[in-house]
């Protein structure tokens, strides 16, 4: 049979050596002890926070040991494996995506030693980094050779499922999610995909109590990496921000920046959920902490949104031209901010065809429903109504109670004379989160307004 | 530690002559090629400087890709330590995204664009919170740490987005000290960023560094360039600890480390330590003498001195062991005062780092080594010219050539005497003959830059009260310095004679012939990229110098002392090529000069230029007056009528039929010709000695007083503009003295330019050289009329 070769010597090491890497390095596919059992003690139940001391004086001087191991000896591949996982958790730590290159050429060096056939871990490595590259497509047929090279092991079935998911391909990556849940345990980057899965389908509850479990798992492991943990709370923090629950969200975001202080995700969530309870200012704070740790265009046009609500609109402006900047940056280095720039533009009514254009060129290459969604706004505020109408009932298909999702699609319906449909997706987006922007809300609910005005005429 | 300034040049000139055959000739080139080869190697630019010296050079935008990311802080700290002392040169470099987060709080008046100033002012706002965002201790004592001196610059980065570079020189005084001090450094800043943190440190000179927790060599070249294909995650150096100690490390101890594992060889410096002789007696103090004098020797048979070139220039001139021991004196004397000179601002001056004060020298000896190098480029391409006409057609009556042993060239040996301190030295056959004044500029250009360790031991024997003793060991090793220099000219002047052979012309002659107008280029051009180097180490950007001179300036006020003095020098050049100035000093040159001549209206020029600029400088700033405007504007107007009397003045001597001719000289063998034009005619021209005055007439004294009207002018304002942002009134004058220098240098080399149509055309067409002279004489009766009219009816000083 193919796969049950005698093991070599070099094999068991690779086995080996992947082994120290997931348990050690990725905390997101950390092998779990406790299995079926601590996903159903946890039963939504999110454990308090707690202060992660940082790893990074340890870490710095292990990474610094790996580098100097693989200047030494280049066909080292279990050193390369490690530092690849520590630049992949920089990478996360502090968006700095000068550690992608660095993890994309360490995999290079990993596999060049170690064909991948008996390199998982190499393999593995390269998978990871491409799928921060948004190289999905690559992602997609490095984790498909994994499952062949190991099919007993559950990650190569997590990379899949990540790599479908956001190439938008739900049939397969459903069909692997359900496999990942019939297995006798669910480790934690199992119980992260099923609750990934089900906040897509809109099923808030599964996905709180999967998270949830998710976060306790990996808190088990010793010890807990920060950034995994941190990730982890903020995750469920968005998933109650978008179910309108404002207080609760503040509180995991809180929670995610106790766990890690300076974690910019989770400053930029404070600042999302303290301005849906209209306390401008500090949100501002937050955002512009965010905004200095990691430049995302997300958080950039946010804080311009915000500042431009408190009548600052030189400082919004700059956020903005910092946005268009950011693009630019983007698009001489290959460009995966597009999506974000293209939202940017509709948001703010500016370049609608060349916004359209970059939603169009992506959704071609990635049919995800956020990417449906950026197509369908942009064709909207392009003033290509069939287009938008077409492709906002792809961002609608799975279900997903998003806001935002829910606000373009009343829009769009309203600019398609479909009142009814309008009043309905509009109403759907206030329901689920009445404060979901701070510019686009009131939009929202004037627009709302109108059509209900209209009705009563 | 210090940026290596060095090789000051003068290479050999090939001689043209009779004497020598293809054969040596061509060992002679191999020579040349040798010793091209080897002043490359001893320029030694770091690689990083290349792309600024691109900048500089083709004004294209190299882009600098950042590897970190576009949002990246990155900071770089290099330590150089003493026990009682520590210099820190401390650089942060931000990348495209926080540069433009930041350019929107250094944009004060909103307009989208960062001026030199509105940079300037952002640096003194932020300086303090780097500076205090690092800390070090001797012990538990933390020490203060002041600046010296602090830039910004933009530099291009992807996506046309600047980045922004910050670099501060610090400087940390350990109150009392022991033989040996240990220090912690911590980097505090930029918590928030994600960046590159890099540590260095070093000994100063003579101390040691030893136990230390940080690399002795840095990866980035001060965040210059970043290992991009190094697996090398960012450096996160941000503190560390060390020991120092005057002499040698204690046994045990760990040396200090370069980042690949080996030790820093100890280096010691064994003149420094002969200052501190435990007991100073008289035969100690002889013995030490000795001992300098061999260092000295030996000193001078390290890379970057110029052996090369003294004897290149020796073998390729006809030079005597008399020549050889006037630029040994030569070097001696400028390197023991040079020492003195700097050492003296060091101590009256302690705020100043001895490795920036070094920059004076540098610039003055790249500013020698430009002017040798376009002085030779000129005569030797006259030269050339002269040579290849002749081989080929023999239409040139007036003109005599050397391999014409005819004998009815006229000799006037009064030209001999139109330059004072232009005697030529008795020649031999071949070869071109060695001046005092070459000699004069060789020697003092090779001792200008005193080597540190010469400072450090005028500095210590002024610490200790050796001062006598100081002087003594210093003037021993420049004269130990200046022997070997000396040796190697008597040994290639001996070399040369056997060389020397006759030869006769051919292909290989005109190739031979062609070289060395390369080579003065060649010269020219290494002084142009010492310069380069040197006002880039004062901290003037380059880059920048093409912006608007006035925003410089006003930049500089706020900056360091020696960038501001940097960036007189600058303006000084520029200022010289402003047009009023060219069309004045062309109407002068166009009257029909040697090449000599024209570089000397230059700067007599600059002279008169600068006297006035002091005069003016002066009134203002120690009676503290402003120039009214309207005397401002009358100056100007005395301009513009200045310029329209030498338009017409020049004007007229070609109307008037002018006439051009060659004077025909001898020095023993060589022939030259100089051209030149006479009013009234031929028959008038009696080349006696009676009639030599008219070949003198003002030579120096109109350009002088031309550049004294140009300096009390308003041009004038643009330096006085400058004068309020500098602190003290001795800075101030020094500060015209320099841009003074830099307008005697700019105006020089301009003159010489602009003399060289006239010159070559003066030999060759008649006709063409009456059209530039009218030409010339044109543009400056133009540019007056157009002045005139400017001030007078636009600025409206007659109405």
């Amino acid at each position: 049979m193919p796969g049950m070769k005698p093991k070599s010597p070099e094999n068991r090491a690779s086995f080996r050596a992947f082994r120290v890497l997931f348990r050690l390095l990725l905390p997101v596919l950390a092998v779990s002890c406790g299995g079926e059992s601590a996903i159903r003690t946890t039963d939504g139940e999110i454990p308090a926070a707690t202060r992660i001391e940082s790893e990074a004086d340890a870490s710095e001087a292990t990474i610094r040991f790996l580098e100097d191991r693989i200047r030494r000896d280049p066909d080292d591949f279990i050193s390369a494996n490690k530092l690849g996982g520590y630049y992949l958790l920089r990478l996360r730590e502090t968006g700095n995506t000068d550690y992608l290159r660095l993890a994309r050429r360490t995999a290079d060096i990993s596999l060049r030693a170690i064909a991948a056939q008996q390199n998982p871990g190499g393999l593995a490595l390269l998978a990871q980094a491409a799928f921060a590259e948004h190289d999905f497509e690559s992602a997609r047929r490095c984790a498909e050779q994994l499952v062949k090279i190991d099919p007993r092991k559950s990650y190569p079935y997590q990379l899949l499922a990540d790599a479908l998911l956001e190439l938008g391909d739900y049939d397969a990556a459903a069909k692997i999610i359900a496999e990942i849940e019939r297995s006798p345990s669910i480790d934690d980057g199992g119980a992260l995909r099923i609750a990934r899965m089900a906040a897509l389908h809109g099923q808030t509850a599964r996905a709180r109590e999967f998270y949830g479990a998710a976060l306790a798992l990996s808190l088990e492991v010793v010890p807990p990496s920060r950034e995994g943990v941190a990730w982890r709370r903020w995750q469920i923090g968005e998933l109650e921000f978008n179910a309108g629950r404002y207080d609760a969200a503040e509180r995991h975001y809180r929670d995610s920046l106790e766990t890690f202080p300076n974690y910019y995700r989770a400053l930029s969530g404070l600042g999302r959920a303290r301005a849906a309870q209209g306390d401008v200012p500090n949100a501002i704070e937050f955002y512009e902490r965010a905004a200095r740790l990691a430049p995302e265009p997300a958080t950039l046009a946010a804080l311009g949104d915000l500042y431009e609500l408190t009548g600052r609109s030189r400082e919004a402006q700059a956020q903005f031209d910092l946005v268009k900047k950011l693009g630019r940056i983007g698009e001489a280095a290959g460009s995966v901010y597009n999506r974000q720039l293209a939202i940017f533009f509709a948001d703010h009514d500016i370049n609608a065809e060349e916004a359209y254009e970059l939603a169009r060129r992506e959704y071609e290459v990635r049919r995800d429903i956020y990417g449906a969604d950026a197509l369908a706004w942009t064709a909207h505020k392009a003033g290509r109504a069939d287009k938008a109408g077409e492709a906002i009932l792809d961002a609608l298909k799975l279900g997903t109670k998003d806001s935002r999702i829910f606000y373009h699609a009343g829009m769009i319906a309203r600019a398609a004379g479909n009142p009814v449909e309008a009043k309905k997706y509009l109403e759907r987006a206030l329901a689920l989160s009445p404060q979901f922007d701070p510019r686009h809300a009131p939009v929202a609910r004037q627009a709302l307004e109108a059509l209900k005005a209209d009705n009563g005429m | 530690m210090k940026k290596k300034i060095t090789e000051q040049t003068k290479i050999h000139e090939t001689n043209r002559s009779n004497g020598t055959s293809a054969v040596t000739r061509m060992i002679r080139s191999l020579f040349v090629c040798f010793v091209y080869f080897r002043l490359f190697r001893y320029l030694s630019f770091p690689a990083s400087r290349l792309p600024a010296i691109a900048i500089l050079c083709c004004a294209t935008l190299a882009v600098f890709a950042h590897p970190l990311g576009n949002f990246t802080v990155n900071h770089y700290a290099r330590i150089a330590a003493a026990p009682e002392r520590v210099q820190i040169r401390y650089v942060v470099d931000l990348a495209e995204i926080p540069t433009f987060q930041e350019a929107r709080l250094a944009d004060l008046d909103g307009d989208g664009m960062l001026s030199q100033s509105e940079l300037n002012a952002y640096l003194s706002r932020v300086a303090p919170d780097y500076i205090n965002g690092l800390s070090l201790k001797a012990g538990d004592q933390t020490i203060a740490l002041s600046v010296s001196a602090q830039s910004i610059t933009l530099v291009p980065g992807t996506a046309d987005l600047p980045t922004m570079r910050l670099v501060f020189d610090l400087v940390g005084v350990v109150g009392e000290t022991d033989q040996q001090t240990r220090f912690r450094f911590e980097n505090g800043n930029g918590r928030d960023r994600a960046g590159w943190y890099e540590l260095v440190v070093i000994p100063l000179p003579g101390a040691a560094v030893f136990n230390s927790t940080i690399f002795g060599n840095g990866v980035t070249d001060e965040l210059k360039a970043y290992p991009e294909d190094l697996l090398m995650a960012p450096l996160a150096e941000r503190a560390g600890q060390w020991h120092t100690v005057r002499g040698a490390i204690p046994e045990g101890a760990q040396p200090l480390k370069l980042r690949d594992g080996r030790t820093v060889a100890a280096a010691r410096d064994r003149f420094a330590e002969l200052i501190a002789a435990p007991q100073l007696t008289f035969s100690v103090a002889l013995l030490g003498a000795l001992i300098a004098l061999f260092l000295g020797a030996g000193h001078a048979l390290t890379p970057g001195h110029s052996k090369a070139l003294v004897g290149a220039y020796l073998i390729g001139s006809r030079g005597t062991v008399k020549h050889a021991a006037f630029l040994g004196l030569t070097v001696t004397i400028t390197h023991v005062s040079s020492a003195y000179a700097l050492s003296l601002l060091l101590i009256g001056f302690s705020f100043l780092a001895p490795e920036k004060i070094q920059i004076i020298p540098a610039i003055i000896s790249s500013l020698v080594i430009l002017g040798m190098g376009l002085t030779l480029f000129v005569r030797r391409l006259r030269a050339a010219i002269e040579g290849t006409q002749h081989s080929h057609h023999d239409h040139h009556h007036e003109h005599h050539h050397e391999h014409h042993h005819h004998d009815h060239h006229h000799d006037h040996h009064h030209d001999h005497h139109h330059d004072p301190g232009h005697s030529h030295l008795p020649p031999g056959a071949g070869g071109e003959p060695v001046t005092w004044r070459s000699l004069l500029a060789l020697g003092v250009s090779g001792g200008l830059l005193p080597c540190p360790s010469a400072i450090l031991v005028v500095l210590a024997a002024n610490a200790l009260g050796r001062d006598l003793y100081g002087l003594l060991l210093v003037s021993a090793f420049s004269l130990g310095l200046a022997g070997v220099l000396t040796g190697i000219g008597i040994v290639f002047i001996k070399a040369g004679g056997l060389l020397n052979v006759s030869s006769r012309t051919g292909r290989l002659g005109l190739v031979l012939k062609s070289l060395p107008v390369a080579s003065a280029a060649f010269i020219a051009g290494i002084g142009m990229l010492m310069l380069y180097q040197a006002l880039d180490s004062a901290g003037v950007n380059a880059a920048s110098l093409f912006g608007e001179p006035q925003s410089i300036a006003e930049g500089a006020g706020t900056a360091s002392m020696l960038s501001v003095l940097g960036v007189g020098l600058v303006l000084g050049l520029k200022h010289a090529v402003e047009a009023d100035h060219l069309a004045a000093v062309s109407a002068i040159v166009s009257e029909g000069r040697s090449l000599l001549g024209s570089s000397l209206v230059g700067g007599m020029w600059g002279l008169g230029h600068t006297i006035a600029l002091l005069i003016a400088g002066m009134i203002v700033i120690l009676l503290k007056v402003q120039i009214p405007e309207r005397v401002a504007l009358g100056l100007e107007f005395c301009v513009a009528i200045m310029l329209i009397g030498l338009g017409v003045n020049a004007l007229l001597k070609v109307r008037r039929g002018a006439r051009l001719h060659f004077h025909t000289h001898r020095h023993g063998d060589i022939v030259h010709s100089h051209p030149h034009m006479h009013e009234g005619n031929e028959a008038d021209h009696t080349h006696s000695e009676k009639a030599a005055p008219h070949h003198r007439v003002n030579r120096g004294l109109r350009p002088l007083l031309v550049g004294l009207v140009h300096g009390m002018a308003g041009s004038a304002a643009l330096m006085l503009l400058v004068i309020p942002t500098i602190p003290s009134p001795a800075l101030a004058l020094v500060y015209i003295a320099v841009f003074g220098i830099g307008s005697i240098g700019g105006m020089m080399a301009m003159s010489t330019l602009v003399g060289l149509p006239m010159h070559l055309t003066a030999q060759r067409f008649r006709r063409a050289h009456i059209a530039v002279s009218a030409l010339a004489a044109l543009f400056s009766l133009g540019f007056g009329i157009f002045l005139a009219y400017e001030i007078g009816f636009v600025e409206g000083l007659l109405r």
